[in-house]
């Protein structure tokens, strides 16, 4: 590169330019004046564009959520519409499942729920309940799941399934819009209980859900659609229990997910759902907006959100390792007397607020005896030590 | 990507809340009007939907996306047939920053409308896909049915159009 070359430079600003080619566009700039003039330019343009749509995506945030629902109405009468054999088909299956419940009757209905195999060891109950619904509700008692049911959203009555796991089970729930609630067993079985707030008539036929064991060793919870595309989905409330010592790896959209007393590793990745962990298990949160409440919980965190808030309370001493990163969510620490961390922040542009912490962009802090260790960093969001 | 293609809404959700702020800002650019801009993105998210499954190069997503986005906002500007003049300017209110921070950056994004405004339709369009949308040259001019050496005379242009306009209001500033 002899000459100022624009399109390099642009492409060198936009992180286009391999890396050799980078290194030999940057060796001419340190030696050209007129380069260094179209670099800053460019960069100075960048830097504009890009913090223009950084207040701009934070202000159009209620914007996007209420299109998102348009979006999603838009789509169902798309699906029912269109595939004239898929609604012959689930008609059908309605049909079929109606007759058999009204034959055989209470019984007969929980076969459709079922698929033989072999089952041993502890068991778990899944109790499945429709609310708002035009069908009737049909109630089951818990029984055992054997390998996996897999029914239409739209035709669950209240429903319940006894589960073999391991003590220390994988536990995984997908679930769109809604809420999850995970807790304890005190015995070797537990409970899921699934509200569907909304009339089964607006649920599209396509969408499914899976309950499957996976031989004696996990337990799987999935929402989702049997065709090529689903739109809105059903609204959902899952209750699981399952045993303490549990690993658990929970997927969401829209829904809010809470854990109780879970003391094994917890993952969870939400959209716009709020997290809320009380335990003593390693938690790994990811979420774009939701809020994350994270309570008594000793060993591994790490949470990363893009705009949702982060708070986390309860002891930290030794042994405990807490990591959060957020670019706009602000953060919330707890100090309380048995806390006992050495604290690193750092943030961009974000409040700064506490006793003990400086109003500067980044510092390291000591809380009581300094045995754990808090890293909070964020782009805009602030951090709050209470 | 594939996920989304499969028909996983999970998927295709998180695809809405990563690209819905940046097409509704280039919707709002074209057509400078916040009503317009948000039938404009709840458009091309449905259609970007249904024609999910026949997007045969998932890496091509984005810009597959913004030539909806585009194609979508043309036809909604051919539909209203509404002008680009300044009284149809977009009015956001700044919730997210105080009120020295707002009235900055107010005073910066209108600094950047109004040389936006100054461009001629595709030439604007052109920009803002590369600039603030971070798009290569070659899906520009597919976007924009140019040719390659076009699509990057129309940004040169446009850019230093652009430049002019904010450095002459930098420079009267101070």
């Amino acid at each position: 590169m002899n000459a100022c070359d624009a399109a390099a430079l642009e492409a060198l600003v936009a992180e286009e330019l391999p890396n050799e080619r980078s290194k030999s566009v940057m060796a001419h700039v340190m030696e050209c004046e007129a380069c260094r003039t179209e670099l800053a330019a460019l960069r100075d343009e960048r830097l504009r564009f890009a913090t223009r749509a950084h207040r701009l995506s934070q202000v159009t945030q209620a914007a996007d959520a209420a299109t998102w629902n348009r979006v999603a109405a838009a789509l169902v009468p798309q699906r029912r519409t269109a595939p004239a054999s898929a609604r012959r088909h689930a008609l059908s299956a309605s049909a079929i499942a109606a007759v058999v419940c009204v034959a055989l009757g209470f019984a007969g209905y929980t076969t459709l729920f079922h698929h033989t195999s072999p089952i041993g060891g502890e068991p778990i109950a899944v109790e499945l309940k429709v609310q708002g619904s035009t069908a009737p509700k049909v109630f089951t008692p818990p029984r055992e799941l054997r390998g996996k049911s897999e029914v239409p959203v739209r035709d669950l009555a209240d429903t319940a399934w006894v589960v073999s796991l391991s003590e220390s089970p994988k536990v995984a729930v997908k679930m769109v819009g809604g809420e999850l609630t995970v807790s304890t067993t005190k015995t070797a079985q537990g409970t899921v209980r699934v509200h569907v707030d909304q009339g089964a008539d607006s649920i599209d036929a396509d969408w499914m859900l899976l309950v499957e064991e996976d031989a004696g060793t996990g337990l799987r919870v999935e929402l989702r659609c049997k065709k090529s595309s689903c739109g809105a989905a059903p609204s959902l409330s899952l209750e699981v229990d399952v045993p303490a010592r549990s690993t658990l790896q929970l997927d969401a959209v829209d829904a809010d997910l809470t854990v109780h007393d879970i003391v094994g590793r917890q993952v969870a990745r939400t959209v716009s759902g709020n997290v809320v962990l009380e335990g003593s298990g390693n938690v790994d949160v990811h979420t774009t907006s939701g809020t994350v409440e994270v309570t008594g919980v000793g060993g591994e965190s790490r949470v990363e959100s893009v705009s949702g808030d982060v708070q986390l309370t309860g002891a930290c001493g030794a042994g405990c390792t807490r990591d959060i990163t957020t670019v706009s969510g602000d953060v919330t620490l707890d100090t309380e007397d048995q806390a006992s961390y050495l604290l690193h922040y750092k943030t961009v542009s974000g409040e700064l607020s506490g006793d003990q912490i400086q109003d500067r962009g980044s510092g390291d802090l000591r809380i009581g005896q300094g045995e754990g260790r808090v890293s909070v960093k964020t782009v805009s969001g602030g951090l709050t030590l209470e | 990507m594939r996920r989304a293609q499969l028909g996983d809404a999970t998927a295709f959700r998180w695809l809405f809340d990563r690209y819905a702020s940046s097409v509704r800002r280039f919707a709002t650019d074209l057509l400078r009007n916040a009503d317009a801009a948000d039938e404009c993105t709840q458009e091309t998210f449905v259609r970007a939907h249904r024609q999910l499954a026949s997007l045969r190069e998932p890496d091509k997503w984005k810009s597959w996306l913004f030539s909806t986005a585009h194609f979508v906002a043309r036809e909604h500007r051919r539909k209203s047939q509404r002008t680009t003049s300044d009284e149809n300017a977009p009015e956001q209110v700044d919730r997210a920053l105080d009120p020295e921070s707002a009235l900055l950056g107010r005073e910066a994004d209108h600094l950047i409308d109004n040389a936006l405004a100054t461009l001629s339709e595709d030439r604007r369009a052109a920009l803002l896909l590369r600039i603030d949308h971070g798009l290569g040259y070659e899906p520009i001019a597919q976007i924009m049915g140019w040719s390659l050496s076009k699509a990057k005379v129309e940004v040169h242009r446009a850019r230093l159009s652009l430049r002019e306009l904010v450095g002459a209001y930098v420079e009267g500033a101070s």
